[in-house]
């Protein structure tokens, strides 16, 4: 599982240190700013979902038993406010770098996949293919069955070999850059 | 192995400019939240109070307060009004019984270090519902507990308003006051144990006892174990006030305004409107009494000994206890949320602001 934040940071803001709170409050923002609109696809949903989930750990942090459980924690609370936000508003990126800002045209394909995937195969997939996380690192996070979640990428799978294909504008012969995923 | 998929998603996530970080704006989220927090452990508790589920609507306004229909081990509630104090002291729990139209029998045989941690009581003035709301500190247990006069509880389901949900509760009588308990909310034992000690006790002794386990001091916010070092702090003679570390950030800024502390533990709800059957606290009227926990005197007395002391307002990791004794000084205690850390008391003079070390 990916790592937000320096354990010792971690550790002190658990015990109670409100400024090693905000210090890792600043280090895993970008994280959570990233995460969240890979799972929302819009500027302004993932702020507002990394927000939010930032006032969860800024509030609840000391809550927090064991501060090796922090990493899941985080995972969980960030999916959690990037799920709700993304209830609020239907996001279709049909044009990404209007909803996420510039990019390359790579990074055009990959969002445009994405979007093509209902909100639940859209976040299994984000965990899966950009967080690097198991199957059941993704269960516990999104508090579903193990099962689920390998039907559920099987499903994205699937959806996104046909979505690459199409950008080629002849099914089957997609351009070099896209054909070569190997999902 | 999808690879080459990931590579790129990875790339194509780094490649997503990050707006600036601002922590105003989480803190005052963070200020938002709590306020949600607040309201939702009210309607957790209020629901009643024992779950019994509720429909206000029509009730609100044929009926004032909080009314129960009793169907042997069924009941359905309708609130239209309550008044709820968190961290009640002793004090405020007599006043509550005092005025209570029948003779209250408290909750009693509860686990070991159960306290009451929320009154909810309608109507205001003489009561003939009260809710109280227990947390154990050595052991898991919660529970809430509904005290009704039995003369206000109603049988007749004709007058229960359309809509209203019903659930299942244990209930019993203890001389004039019938006992609700939603089910589920404490175990069976723990409802036969309350039950067998309260048929037992006299409405005296369920006082003496609850309030024995009560703090003598208001507590505003903060830690319980602090809570419970600072009411053995507590002098007998005066007031005493503990404050959390968030009135220590403000104290120079109330300083400033000549402001006093308010004490917002009591809130009003009145017109409690029903969203698909349940009450929705969130959108009634809600009343804090201006209540004064400490007077800009006392503000200005407190800002002179952190200025005195060189505590860190911002990350001070301390409560504060403050007590007046009489009009000419104030006793301020700062207690450290480290528990190996010394407490150190101060007495500063209510009319220069001189402030003392006490050993």
């Amino acid at each position: 599982m990916a790592r937000w934040a320096p354990p010792e940071l971690v550790t002190a803001a658990v015990a109670g240190d409100e400024p090693a709170v905000e210090r890792l409050i600043a280090a895993v923002w970008p994280g959570c700013f990233r995460l969240a609109a890979s799972v929302v696809g819009d500027r302004a949903l993932a702020q507002d979902a990394a927000q939010e989930a930032c006032v969860v750990v800024l509030r609840k942090i000391r809550s927090l038993r064991h501060p090796e459980a922090f990493d899941a924690w985080l995972y969980r609370i960030v999916m959690r406010e990037a799920i709700r936000a993304g209830r609020r508003r239907d996001v279709s990126v049909e044009n990404p770098e209007r909803c996420l800002g510039a990019m390359d045209t790579a990074s055009i394909d990959v969002w445009r996949a994405l979007a093509a995937l209902s909100p639940p195969l859209r976040e299994a997939t984000v965990l899966f293919y950009f967080d690097d996380l198991t199957s059941d690192e993704i269960a516990s996070i999104l508090r579903i069955p193990h099962a689920t979640v390998r039907t559920r990428l099987a499903r994205a799978r699937e959806r996104l070999r046909g979505v690459l294909g199409d950008y080629a504008g002849e099914p089957g012969s997609a351009p070099l850059e896209v054909r070569h995923y190997a999902i | 192995m999808p690879s080459d998929f990931s590579d790129a998603a990875r790339h194509a996530r780094a490649a997503i400019p990050v707006p600036e970080l601002s922590m105003n704006a989480i803190r005052s989220r963070a200020g938002g939240a709590r306020r949600r927090e607040r309201t939702r452990a009210l309607v957790a508790c209020a629901a009643l109070v024992c779950a019994i589920g509720a429909g206000a609507g029509l009730g609100a306004k044929l009926y004032g307060g909080v009314n129960v229909w009793l169907f042997g081990d069924k009941a359905a509630i309708v609130v239209s009004s309550l008044v709820t104090t968190s961290s009640p002291t002793a004090s405020q729990l007599r006043e509550v019984i005092d005025r209570a139209t029948f003779p209250v029998v408290l909750p009693a045989g509860l686990p070991p270090g159960a306290q009451a941690i929320r009154i909810l009581y309608a109507p205001p003035d003489r009561p003939t519902s009260i809710t109280i709301q227990y947390r154990s500190r050595r052991s898991s247990f919660t529970g809430g507990f509904t005290l009704m006069d039995s003369r206000a509880v109603n049988t007749d389901a004709a007058l229960l308003p359309p809509g209203t949900r019903v659930g299942s509760v244990y209930q019993w009588t203890v001389g004039k006051e019938t006992v609700i308990v939603a089910l589920g909310s404490m175990s069976a034992g723990e409802v036969d144990r309350a039950r067998a000690a309260m048929l037992a006790a006299s409405p005296r002794a369920t006082l003496e006892r609850t309030e024995a386990a009560l703090p003598r001091i208001a507590v505003l916010g903060g830690f319980f174990e602090i809570a419970d070092r600072a009411d053995r702090l507590a002098p007998a003679q005066g007031e005493s006030v503990l404050l959390d570390r968030s009135y220590v950030r403000w104290i120079s800024t109330l300083a400033k305004t000549n402001a006093p502390i308010y004490d917002r533990r009591t809130i009003y709800l009145s017109n409690i409107p029903m969203v698909r059957g349940v009450p929705d606290y969130s959108k009634a009227t809600v009343h804090w009494p201006k209540t004064v926990a400490v007077s800009p005197a006392g503000v200005k007395a407190i800002d002179a000994m952190l200025a005195a002391s060189g505590t860190d307002r911002n990350d001070c990791r301390c409560e504060l206890l403050v007590n007046r004794p009489g009009a000419k000084t104030y006793r301020i205690w700062r207690i450290p949320i480290a528990a190996a850390e010394p407490v150190r008391k101060y007495a500063v003079d209510a009319r220069t602001l001189a402030v003392t070390a006490v050993p």
